[in-house]
């Protein structure tokens, strides 16, 4: 019986979209339902529910499903906060795996945080 | 779908066609009645169909008439004198349905029905709710206008009976549920939600009556009901908060609370108070929490709370916990008050939520959200005192003293159980367990942020007690919590006064003296332990060689062969410098250990690599050439049985005992009886290999040197130049006889890579003519792998140490890696090859343009047209490679002017092929996610070539474009805004609408 009235992000839709070759999850999502409208199987209404339920899905199973966590150390470039996002550049940032795994260095790295409740979310 | 089902003429008809929708069929059938069905609904005759239907017996029927007048009036504008006429027929058929016995799917559907009504014609029955229990109360549609403020609408309402009181409870809950779902923001709807707000004061009545009756009776369904048509209205004033509708629904809250103690009304009353407590904290006032807290310190919470202790985890039992939480977390800054005496006993039992029975997640439910509870409160603690400093901290007063209990309780509650015990629970409560253990390693690791050395004392003094009293359960949990702190730690020693306790303890001693002491769980972990804190060891050579012979000791151990090989190479890998006169003793120890035939292989690529990485500490050249000499001849004994085995007859077994056998077999997947010596002879050069890979890396310097070090260019040896044939006639061995298994040549190809990031000659740094040779050599599978190997060699040579090896070595590659993609029957027939070979091209474009353009015209002709074939087709990741290779070429620059002529001639010639191509693909037919991708040569396209719009111009407005959705004039704006824009970071959004309006707003769902 939850009350469902939290919002989710929608920016898993296009998570790692940037990235050279790395399709996200989302994007590999979206390019489903298109083809799924295109083959006239679904009608866009039912593709905007699917995406609905994936924004929720996949930000639950992040928060609570995904147990392997990394640290990092680099220099602190830029931050700022705006409209509840913040946003922190990295340089020469080496992240480190869990249990000692490998070590992977970055030059730049950009971190954007949201708070996990999105305004609105709570009145 | 065409359907072949005549639309029924007469009432039967449809009464059976329905009644068919319902029944096990086809699901082809069921479409076409669906279709029949609907296609009655939406016709002129559909208002009278659906009251014949509601007029006739049975639900399904009924339920199909309701579901035919929610269709109408979501399709069809009526009068308002209609309109009212449809209300007062919808009331008059929910007053019937209640007293002829129709079942609860019908009245629901009657009251959605109504609901319907509402959001269409609110204004003609602006009290719905009120005039609803009138006519129920009636037993008949009472005429709207009969409706005041005045009329006594306690009275009637309890006098409803539970069906009736029943329907109107579901009318209002659809009524906030379906008007939640209405744009709140729209004008349009404004006055909806107004008169909606109008019905407040009716739905609280309806709702109090039924939470605080009048009499003793209460009605356990009407009060169910109500909380459930409450949660409804809690979830609309959330959505759309009004101060009045809160105020309203704040005054049921206490009684709401008191329906907690009732027991059939407990599960529904506090899943709904935590998930609002959860959701809606600002919901609950002063009052509300004052109340709340005088709940938890009643005689019935605290017997509720002792049963959770004492292991009861039943549902009701752990949603009082979650109850508990869900308060905590709505009175996380009063619990940090440490004058909020009330607040300080509810963090007291809070922190007791952790001392449940039973081992966490296998049985202790309420365990990792108590945790999670507790990983926020320190976060929030941190946040406040963040600018104190954190040397005078008050630890032994609340809220910090609760902290540090909840600390002692956490490591107390991750002791393994006795292996029976663990092995008796599935994989999800093992699982489960693990997953507890990590949580509690965040939370520590929260916690050091406000502690610090405390925390860490507080393990080391727990360490220590566990070995003076031989508890191995808390010397295992304690080391796992110290050596999840090892992650906060900073450069530094600040900390190592404490860890010596640990380190110069009688620990490894006890841990060598074998399993009869010490469990292996608790070995493993302490194991573990010394990896962690790899850097102490580095500060403390002292404690270095008694720490590398527990774990060189362990190593033979099958059940700790993989921690203790994991710690080696962590601790060789940081104190290479420290151990570099001890080479010879590492060699030894290695050689010993392969005398053990249970070595692990993963555990002895681990050592080698580790004796690798001091190799690559040692002084001079001599000195490593010699080493690794040493290991290599220890590794060229599998390889010499690898070919003795391949050298025999096909069908050759060998015995199962066989010492060789057991090299090639890790002991859980030895063989049981004799097995073909092929199939050993791959898997022994599959472990030669992989030990070779772990050398390679093990040699890698740890750190960049600077690349441009000319100095370095003479430092090839005699005696490195005999390495490098050593290892190479490995290579080339192995690849010629087992080339066609993939493992072996990943593992050739990461043995290549290892030497191409080195900037000093080393024994994996190969010249690039032997690279080159077994690249371009035969090869019988994983063809693209080694592609991407010679992309990776290709980047590489840019470097000092190759660079003027650099125009032969590409001259060489170029047309090896364009013969195979010739050979391909299509560019998408291997995605693979065409991915890893479009890149290669990619990267000499980039980095040696002369060395592509001086290919022959037909070579260059063929891998631009395969480029753009690519760029063409739908494979997604040679697609992206195909981009980022135009992009490349569009931007391609050389300072030779001959070359320079060349790339412009190319241009020229693929300019409006490439501009014909990215506009197809925008035009509608790639992918949306590829579109970020094809921006970047349009980008660059439109910056360096005064030809660009001409050339897209003419792509868009050719006959094969695939939209006819977009006219002349939008196309022309399109290249307008691409032009204005100059290639800049909003090109993208630019072309996504561009594709968006050619694909059709069919696509518009997703941003």
């Amino acid at each position: 019986m939850a009350t469902g009235a939290q919002n989710f992000y929608e920016l898993y839709r296009r998570s790692s979209a940037s990235c050279s070759l790395a399709r996200s999850i989302g994007g590999a999502l979206t390019d489903t339902l298109d083809d799924l409208i295109t083959q006239d199987n679904i009608d866009p209404q039912l593709a905007m529910k699917v995406l609905a339920n994936f924004d929720r899905a996949i930000a639950e199973v992040l928060q609570d499903k995904v147990r392997s966590r990394l640290s990092f150390k680099g220099s602190l470039d830029t931050y700022r906060f705006c409209d509840e996002v913040w946003t922190f550049q990295l340089k020469n940032v080496a992240f480190k795996m869990e249990n000692g795994g490998q070590l992977v260095n970055a030059e730049r790295v950009k971190i954007v945080s949201c708070t996990a409740k999105p305004t609105g979310a709570t009145a | 779908m065409e359907n072949n089902l005549p639309i029924p003429t007469t009432l039967p008809g449809v009464e059976h066609l329905i009644n068919e929708l319902y029944k096990p069929n086809p699901p082809e059938t069921i479409s076409q009645i669906q279709e029949a069905l609907q296609r009655l609904q939406k016709s002129p005759q559909g208002w009278q169909l659906a009251q014949s239907l509601l007029a006739r017996p049975g639900d399904n029927i009924k339920f199909f008439g309701a579901l035919t007048i929610i269709v109408k009036l979501n399709t069809e504008r009526l009068s308002d004198d209609d309109a009212l006429s449809v209300l007062q027929n919808l009331i008059t058929w929910l007053v019937q349905s209640l007293s002829d016995g129709s079942g609860p799917i019908v009245i629901r559907k009657l009251c959605s029905a109504l609901v319907t009504y509402y959001i269409h014609y609110s204004h003609t029955w602006t009290k719905c709710l009120r005039h609803l229990i009138y006519s129920l109360g009636r037993d008949a549609a009472v005429p709207i206008e009969e409706i005041g403020d005045a009329l006594p609408l306690d009275q009637v309402i309890s006098e409803l009976s539970t069906q009736k009181f029943l329907a109107a409870s579901w009318f209002a809950a659809t009524l906030a549920e379906e008007t939640e779902k209405v744009d709140t923001k729209s004008t349009k709807y404004i006055s909806l939600h107004e008169r909606v707000l109008d019905n407040a004061n009716d739905v609280a009545a309806l709702m109090a009556s039924a939470l605080v009756p009048l009499d003793e009776a209460s009605n356990i369904p009407s009060q169910r009901e109500a909380i459930n048509c409450l949660q409804a209205w809690f979830l609309y004033a959330q959505r759309t908060p009004k101060q009045p509708l809160i105020q309203i629904l704040q005054a049921l809250v206490q009684p709401l609370v008191n329906c907690l103690l009732v027991e059939d009304l407990y599960e529904t009353t506090v899943e709904l108070l935590t998930d609002t407590l959860s959701n809606w904290q600002q919901f609950f006032t002063r009052q509300h929490i004052n109340s709340l807290y005088a709940l938890f310190e009643s005689e019935w919470a605290q017997q509720r709370y002792q049963d959770l202790l004492k292991g009861d985890f039943d549902f009701d039992a752990v949603q009082f916990g979650l109850f508990m939480l869900a308060f905590g977390d709505a009175q996380m800054v009063e619990m940090m008050d440490t004058t909020d005496t009330r607040a300080q006993a509810f963090l007291a039992g809070l922190a007791g939520l952790l001392t449940a029975r039973g081992h966490p997640a296998a049985e202790d439910k309420i365990f990792v959200p108590a945790l999670e509870l507790w990983s926020a409160f320190v976060e929030n603690l941190v946040d406040t005192l963040y600018s104190e400093s954190t040397n005078n901290l008050p630890w032994d007063k609340p809220p910090l003293s609760q902290v540090m209990q909840v600390v002692s309780h956490s490591w107390q509650k991750i002791q393994y159980p006795s292996p029976e015990v663990y092995n008796s629970w599935d994989s999800t409560d093992k699982a489960g367990f693990g997953d507890a253990r990590k949580d509690v390693a965040d939370f520590l690791q929260a916690v050091y942020t406000i502690s610090g050395l405390p925390l860490i004392s507080f393990f080391v003094n727990l360490i220590l007690r566990a070995l003076s009293n031989s508890a191995w359960a808390e010397l295992e949990a304690a080391s796992f919590c110290l050596g999840a702190l090892s992650d906060c730690f900073s450069e530094g020693n600040s900390y190592d006064d404490a860890l010596t306790k640990v380190f110069g303890s009688s620990l490894f001693d006890l841990l060598r003296q074998g399993q009869n002491i010490i469990p292996v769980r608790s070995r493993q972990t302490c194991l573990y332990l010394i990896e962690r804190y790899s850097e102490y060891f580095v500060r403390h050579a002292e404690y270095l060689p008694a720490a590398l012979n527990l774990l060189f000791s362990a190593v033979a151990d099958r059940h700790l062969a993989l921690p203790s090989s994991k710690s080696i190479f962590t601790l060789c890998s940081s104190c290479r410098k420290l151990l570099t006169s001890e080479i010879d003793a590492f060699l030894e120890q290695y050689s010993a250990l392969r005398n053990n035939q249970d070595l692990d292989s993963l555990a002895e690529e681990r050592v080698i690599g580790a004796i690798a990485a001091i190799i690559q500490s040692l002084p001079s050249e001599e000195h490593k050439s010699n080493a690794v000499r040493r290991l290599l001849a220890m590794v060229g004994v599998d390889v010499s049985a690898c070919l003795q085995f391949k050298s025999t007859h096909g069908n050759t077994l060998v015995d199962q005992n066989d010492p060789m056998v057991f090299r090639a077999f890790d002991i859980s997947q030895r063989p049981t009886s004799p097995i073909l010596a092929h199939e050993v002879a791959s898997l022994l050069a599959i472990r030669a290999l992989r030990c070779l890979c772990s050398v390679a890396k093990g040699l890698q310097a740890p750190v960049d040197l600077d690349s441009d070090d000319e100095s370095t260019l003479a430092g090839s040896s005699r005696d490195l130049e005999q390495v490098h044939a050593d290892i190479t006639e490995i290579l080339v061995q192995l690849k010629d006889l087992f080339s066609n298994n993939a493992e072996v040549v990943d593992a050739i190809c990461t043995i290549l890579r290892a030497g191409f990031s080195e900037s000093d000659p080393g024994p994996f740094v190969f010249p690039s003519q032997t690279v080159t040779e077994l690249i371009i050599s035969n090869w019988q599978s994983r063809i693209a792998t080694v592609v991407n190997t010679a992309s990776a060699f290709a980047s590489s040579l840019n470097a000092g140490r190759f660079k003027q090896h650099a125009v032969p070595t590409l001259g060489a590659l170029l047309p090896w890696v364009f013969n195979l993609l010739h050979q391909l029957p299509d560019p998408e027939a291997d995605p693979e090859l065409s991915q890893y070979g479009i890149e290669f091209a990619q990267r000499v474009l980039s980095r040696r343009p002369e060395v592509l353009i001086s290919q022959t015209p037909n070579v260059l002709e063929f891998l631009f047209t395969f480029a753009m074939k690519l760029l063409n087709g739908n494979e997604p990741l040679p697609k992206a490679a195909a981009a980022e290779f135009w992009t490349t070429f569009v931007t391609a620059k050389s300072d030779d002017p001959n070359v320079q002529s060349t790339l412009n001639d190319a241009m020229l010639h693929f300019g409006p092929q490439l501009s014909q191509s990215l506009m197809q693909n925008i035009g509608g037919r790639a992918s949306r996610s590829d579109l970020d991708k094809l921006s970047d040569p349009l980008k660059k396209l439109i910056f360096q070539h005064v030809h660009a719009s001409k050339w897209l111009e003419a792509a868009l407005n050719d006959p094969n474009f695939p939209s006819d959705k977009v006219s002349s004039e939008d196309k022309a704006l399109f290249v307008k805004k691409l032009v204005s824009l100059r290639g800049g970071r909003a090109t993208n959004q630019v072309v996504r609408d561009f594709w968006l309006a050619c694909r059709g707003s069919n696509y518009a769902y997703a941003s």
